[in-house]
């Protein structure tokens, strides 16, 4: 499938494109070894029905495993990111920065001028 | 206002890239077995060029064979250990994928032995096991230190020039043995910092 590179926000996989599910997934990508569903819950402030939807809609698109276990007799719920799920999301974040530039070019330079120069520069770095 | 929120945007997205590319490094290689290879090359050429040695092609063929298999083990033992008993490895394959992207390069440079031998062409073998192992740092380029992609093309440049110029003659150990003692030590040199880095 080829995709238009003349309109780069279409580069970005809806499926990453929503507020929470991108809360996460940058959460999940820098949990080596997994979070549990509690840990999850509370650093992406959703619900339990909530986070569950969005885990359902990642797992379904091999996104995410989601592993059940019993740790003192307790059930434990551990979410990770797959390989491709890490893929996927790499590519989404490359996309979305091509995107993020192409909206600081379109900025005009009247406006850029208000920014500080220190921020500029670290921009176009 | 908006130019500040697209910085932020950006240096976040930025962030991220990092941990993901931190996360994808492998550590599984031992920097000191792979400099310790990089020893047992020299040694062998060592070994190989004194007035002992038959000077015979087949000598010298069995002589690296010797150092091929001393250097697998201490580099493929280290990578098991690391597999089997590393709580980051956890055992599991996918793990080990960075490794068995290598296997390809290595499979075509045993076949590529094979044709040369059987066919003779002894002088040509070391400029095609260093740019074959060169080759096999290119997969690496995302999961090692990047300096590691320099040394493949630091192999991949000795090859060239190996099986270009005289200097690949068969029954002459140093080139081989120089190569590799340079190649692999600054490889584990690079391997031992990434981890010290990662905090092992």
């Amino acid at each position: 499938m080829t995709k238009n590179t003349d309109t780069p926000h279409e580069l970005l996989e809806k499926l990453f494109h929503e507020p929470n599910r991108l809360a996460i997934l940058s959460a999940l990508c820098a949990a080596d070894k997994g979070m549990t569903f509690n840990e999850l819950r509370d650093g992406c402030n959703l619900t339990d029905g909530n986070l569950n939807r969005h885990l359902a809609v990642l797992r379904d698109a091999d996104v995410v495993r989601i592993d059940k276990t019993f740790v003192d007799d307790k059930p434990r719920t551990t979410v990770s990111i797959t390989r491709k799920g890490l893929d996927r999301f790499q590519e989404y974040l490359a996309a979305l920065q091509t995107v993020l530039q192409a909206a600081q070019k379109a900025i005009p330079v009247e406006k850029k001028a208000m920014v500080p120069s220190g921020v500029l520069r670290a921009v176009t770095r | 206002m908006i130019a500040n929120h697209i910085h932020d945007a950006l240096s976040q997205v930025r962030k991220l890239q990092e941990v993901i590319l931190e996360r994808r490094s492998f550590r599984g290689y031992s920097g000191t077995a792979r400099a310790m290879g990089g020893l047992v090359a020299l040694a062998g050429a060592c070994v190989l060029s004194s007035s002992r040695m038959p000077s015979s092609e087949w000598a010298h063929l069995a002589g690296w064979s010797v150092v091929l298999v001393i250097a697998l083990l201490a580099n493929y033992g280290a990578l098991a250990y690391w597999f089997l008993f590393d709580p980051e490895a956890r055992r599991e394959f996918l793990r080990l994928m960075p490794a068995v992207d290598a296997i390809p390069p290595l499979a075509v440079a045993a076949v590529m032995s094979l044709a040369l031998v059987m066919h003779g062409r002894f002088d040509l073998l070391f400029g095609t096991w260093m740019c074959l192992y060169g080759l096999v740092h290119v997969p690496y380029r995302l999961s090692l230190p990047r300096a590691n992609y320099g040394v493949g093309l630091f192999y991949m440049v000795c090859g060239a020039i190996c099986l270009l110029t005289p200097f690949g003659r068969f029954t002459n150990p140093w080139p081989m043995g120089v190569v590799f003692f340079i190649g692999e030590a600054s490889g584990g040199l690079l391997l031992q910092r990434h981890r010290n880095r990662s905090g092992e």
